[in-house]
């Protein structure tokens, strides 16, 4: 059988690894990157979290948005590379600034307007939005031929995609969105209707900030109202970036029968949002036990110190019981998925971290 | 039900949110489990929440139907979202302080996920800060009075010993502290329950036997380094096992036991 995930790593251009916090997103998705590197691609790999010794591992642990050569012997040397890149989301909605501000004077005054600098800092889903925004600079610079973004944990898809895909609703979620999600505004600029919320969002904003901020925040709308209309264009580049044939997502779960409601709401909303999961990744399966639990624990275990054969058949029996949750999980995955044309691949967990790149080649091994 | 066991009334409230996808919600104030204990379980809805002070304030029933309504709910909390939670916690309040027509002696509420824990309980002050007078600072101001006394209000900060979960109960438990509220432990829950000693540890590894002892070792190695990082900030963690096969008995069993763990933490005497 040829893994689904050949055709992937072989033939796209874009991948998308998505899924919640904590499921291995990163480590996957840079495992995704050295199998497709290793089958002689120019990959790159752009992540927004990594966990700090997966960082490390990678040389990525400086927030940086310049790619890292990872070097590894397993590599190819015809060309081939893995290139790991970290989201900068102050930087990239800066550059953003740079290119749409009509010159170069109203793109400082802006990049310095306070006002500016909070809602491209941290707020909710500027990040998603960035994430995207960068992906769609590195597919514009053409210096790879694959490229695996990890997006930021996402508890649901519709929260992956306010930014990009949405582009109507606009009354519905309110004026004052931007506050909470200016990535939400940024998604339906352009138009007369945004602009008409827009000056609405203003006038809510100079009342929450108070009389002091009032004029930087009518500063910050005059200028950023110059660069709705490119932005607009840019959401639309992104979403049909997202949606072309060579992009493929890939959905990361844990398989854990108490999880799987959660993995097919996420399904279906990326479904709702016109975008098809060609693979569902369940990472962190419990290893199959060895071949000689055939026999009996006492007489695998004589001679060992006291107290090893009532441990070792709790740590045993224990594991069987996640194994038995695990068999579930994925047959009810499988079940549903596979006949909406989701395959389903099992990666199995390392007994500890993936914390070096040889704990990345032991991951990437699972796709031949 | 650890405290309910011994003799005192205890509340457990849950916070039903309505932009986090929706969790099940249950009719306010039944007895947990149907069984006669004086353990009592409240749900605390957002939307309704609001839509009780919005009446309360402008008395007017029709502006609350329309926030019931779900896309005002929506406009609403985007555009203040502060207020939502300050109005939350206000019925929180309600409840602590006999409102609703009991007296409890220990309320244990189920905040949301940890990003949403710190807005959550400093939303008060936030609100407070924009909106100085009127009904809504009032309520601002008496919720502050509950979060910020360190003898009626604690927080546990719960984590299950991974990575991420662990990162993010860091984050939580030192910025909780900088805004001044009170905690009073981390609690890592589902921990795996047995380890190897050195010399089980190598024998195997030596005659090769039972990777699946070597694989759970290994594992519950991972959450003790995990757990160390923690304790290093925090002191002490409070540690419960993980409970496989999740039967009703287990769960109960597991909530009980929590409870008395926040009983130890915020040192109440049920004898
Ligand atoms: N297959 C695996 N085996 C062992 N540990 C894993 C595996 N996948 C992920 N991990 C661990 O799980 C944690 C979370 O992984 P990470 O890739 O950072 O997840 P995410 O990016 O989804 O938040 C990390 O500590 C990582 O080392
Ligand atoms: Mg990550």
């Amino acid at each position: 059988m040829t893994m689904p995930v050949s055709e992937l790593l072989e033939h796209r251009r874009l991948l998308v690894v998505a899924g919640a916090g904590g499921v291995g997103k990163t480590s996957t998705a840079a495992a995704l990157g050295l199998a497709a590197a290793q089958r002689g691609r120019r990959v790159g790999v752009l992540t927004v979290d990594p966990a700090p010794r997966l960082g490390d591992a990678l040389g990525i642990d400086e927030l940086s948005d310049r790619a890292q050569a990872v070097e590894l012997d397993s590599i190819p040397r015809n060309g081939a590379c893995l290139h790991a890149m970290r989201l900068d989301a102050k930087r990239t909605f800066d550059r953003m600034v740079e290119r749409f501000a009509p010159d170069r004077d109203s793109a400082e005054a802006l990049l310095e307007n306070p006002v500016y600098q909070r809602v491209a800092g941290s707020l909710g889903g500027s990040e998603h939005y960035m994430a995207f925004q960068r992906l769609y600079e590195l597919v514009g610079e053409d210096d790879h031929d694959l490229l695996i973004v990890d997006t930021p944990p996402a508890a649901n898809a519709s929260e992956l995609f306010s930014a990009p895909l949405r582009l109507s609703d606009l009354i519905d979620t309110g004026a004052a969105s931007l506050l909470a999600e200016p990535s939400r505004l940024l998604a339906r600029a352009g138009s007369t209707l945004a602009r008409a919320s827009f000056a609405l969002v203003l006038a809510v904003l100079q009342r929450v900030v108070g009389s002091e901020t009032q004029r930087q925040v009518s500063e910050f709308a005059e200028m950023f109202a110059h660069l709705l209309e490119g932005l607009e264009i840019r959401v639309r580049e992104v979403d049909a970036l997202l949606k072309s044939p060579h992009t493929a997502f890939i959905l990361i779960a844990r398989p854990d029968p108490d999880e799987v409601d959660a993995v097919l709401n996420f399904h279906a909303a990326l479904h709702r949002n016109e975008v098809k999961p060609q693979l569902l990744i369940a990472n962190r399966l419990t290893p199959p036990p060895g071949h000689e639990r055939e026999q009996a624990a006492a007489q695998r275990l004589r001679g060992a110190p006291r107290g090893t054969l009532a441990v070792v058949e709790h740590m045993e029996a224990e594991l069987d019981s996640c194994r038995a949750r695990e068999e579930q999980a994925l047959a009810e995955l499988r079940s549903i998925l596979e006949p909406m044309d989701t395959p389903v691949v099992a990666i199995p967990s390392l007994a500890g971290d993936i914390s070096s790149l040889s704990d990345v080649e032991t991951l990437a091994a699972q796709f031949d | 039900m650890g405290a309910a066991a011994r003799g005192s009334r205890t509340a457990l409230v849950r916070i039903h949110g309505h932009d986090a996808g929706s969790r099940p919600s249950h009719d306010a104030g039944h007895t947990a489990g149907g069984e006669p204990s004086s353990l009592r379980e409240f749900v605390v809805d957002e939307r309704e929440a609001l839509a009780d002070f919005v009446t309360s304030v402008v008395r007017f029933g029709f502006v609350a139907k329309r926030l019931l309504d779900s896309r005002t709910f929506a406009s609403l909390a985007a555009a203040a979202p502060g207020v939502k939670d300050l109005v939350t916690l206000a019925a929180v309040a309600d409840i602590a302080a006999g409102k609703r027509g009991e007296e409890f002696d220990l309320l244990v509420i189920d905040a949301p996920a940890s990003g949403h824990s710190l807005p959550l309980l400093t939303a008060p002050t936030q609100v407070a800060e924009l909106i100085p007078f009127g009904p809504v600072a009032t309520a601002a101001r008496r919720v502050n009075e509950m979060v910020y006394d360190p003898c009626l209000f604690s927080c546990v900060v719960v984590a299950i010993a991974e990575e991420l979960a662990a990162t993010e109960a860091l984050d939580l438990w030192r910025s909780l502290r900088s805004a001044g509220i009170e905690t009073s432990a981390i609690l890592v829950n589902r921990l795996l329950n047995e380890s190897l000693t050195d010399g089980q540890r190598a024998w195997l590894a030596k005659k090769r036997v039972s990777p699946d002892a070597l694989y759970y070792d290994a594992n519950s190695m991972r959450q003790r380094i995990l757990i160390e990082r923690l304790e290093e900030e925090s002191g002490p963690a409070l540690k419960l096992p993980e409970y496989r096969g999740k039967t009703a008995a287990a769960e109960s069993a597991e909530i009980a036991e929590i409870l008395s763990c926040l009983g130890k933490s915020l040192n109440l005497d049920y004898s």
